[in-house]
């Protein structure tokens, strides 16, 4: 149990769908101790399990590293689903996979998601703001998508309509 | 020795631009690092950085693109950079704002704003403009990406966007880049 080394792109687990995690043994229990304690000593507020090499449907999640109000403190989910989006909008991500870059994606502002908590309960909590970004980014983790490939525009297609 | 070059280019818009470039690029054993490549109006212009291989200058590149260029019609600059000058990602410093100028096409809009800007030590990051609206009424909009240092208090900065605002008779906002680092 310690902080992982975070994998980066072109990491092949990162590009890969993670399993569905069907029982809750040690080895789960290991992996999101090792999440929460790489989470910690990162400079992120997210991470899925894939990106410290184990391709099952794990993420964990605590923004009160980075803002005070709105928010569930720390999140772990087993086999995450996003049950509802609302409010799409454009943010500028980041992602520790994907270092010295960042780009505009197209994201919801509230999400519904739903998942196991480590004990077997079902959870289902609704998220707003850099908590619902957060656990988009990361069940996009679990699919093997990372922010590039959700990019919405370069900077400047407001620009871009042809036709006034 | 400079072992990195910027290239400028410039042309009318067609399919085969970026490809007749990037042709040359590939066969001279140039290596392509950041660009940055957009439409105006009907001119495709381009910034490419390019790392050049040990047996060719930046002299030497310019003469291979001479038969592209003569077919593209496209204007081409290449300027010469340091390993030094041409370091990944010299990171701002500072916290990214979007600013939004737009109001009735003026002589002066882009220059009062931008050195209000400069005489604060805000570096300008990316940069668009367009005049839109109707032949008689063109309005000028200009939207950029600046980092504002942390030495600058953003109250400070949007008061004197506010006068400015009044004396060019525009329109400006500032806002934060809501990003997240995840």
């Amino acid at each position: 149990m310690a902080v992982q080394k975070i994998l980066q792109y072109p990491h092949p687990i990162l590009k890969g769908r993670s399993e569905a995690v069907q029982t809750l043994d040690d080895r789960v229990g290991r992996i999101i101790k090792n999440l929460l304690d790489t989470l910690a000593a990162s400079t992120g507020v997210a991470i899925a399990a894939p990106q410290i090499g184990e391709a099952h449907r794990i993420i964990v999640c605590d923004v009160s590293r980075k803002i005070k109000d709105k928010h569930h403190g720390r999140i772990i989910l087993i086999n995450p689903l996003i049950r509802r989006r609302e409010g799409k909008k454009i943010v500028r991500e980041g992602c520790l996979s994907v270092p010295d870059y960042t780009g505009n994606v197209s994201r919801f502002e509230t999400v519904w998601v739903e998942g196991l908590d480590p004990q077997g309960w079902t959870v289902s909590l609704m998220a707003e703001g850099l908590e619902a970004l957060a656990l988009q980014h990361e069940v996009d983790h679990l699919d093997g998508f990372l922010f590039l490939d959700r990019i919405a525009s370069l900077s400047t297609d407001l620009f871009r309509r042809k036709a006034y | 020795m400079n072992r990195f070059a910027i290239i400028t280019a410039a042309g009318p818009d067609r399919p085969g631009i970026v490809a007749g470039i990037t042709r040359v690029l590939y066969e001279t054993g140039c290596n392509i690092e950041d660009t940055s490549m957009t439409l105006l109006r009907g001119e495709f212009a381009m910034m490419l950085i390019v790392r050049l291989p040990r047996r060719l200058d930046s002299k030497a590149i310019v003469v291979r693109f001479k038969n592209v260029q003569k077919a593209l019609g496209l204007s081409l600059l290449v300027k010469p950079l340091s390993v030094k000058e041409a370091r990944r990602d010299p990171r701002p410093g500072g916290r990214p704002y979007i600013l939004s100028v737009y109001g009735s096409d003026r002589p002066g809009i882009v220059y009062r704003v931008t050195q209000l800007l400069a005489s604060r030590g805000i570096n300008i990051t990316d940069m668009n403009t367009r005049v839109i609206g109707p032949t008689g009424r063109p309005i000028y909009v200009m939207i950029m990406e600046v980092d504002i240092p942390k030495k600058v208090r953003v109250e400070t900065l949007t008061a004197a966007l506010r006068k400015l605002q009044k004396a060019v008779k525009v329109d400006v906002t500032l806002h934060p880049v809501e990003s997240a680092q995840l």
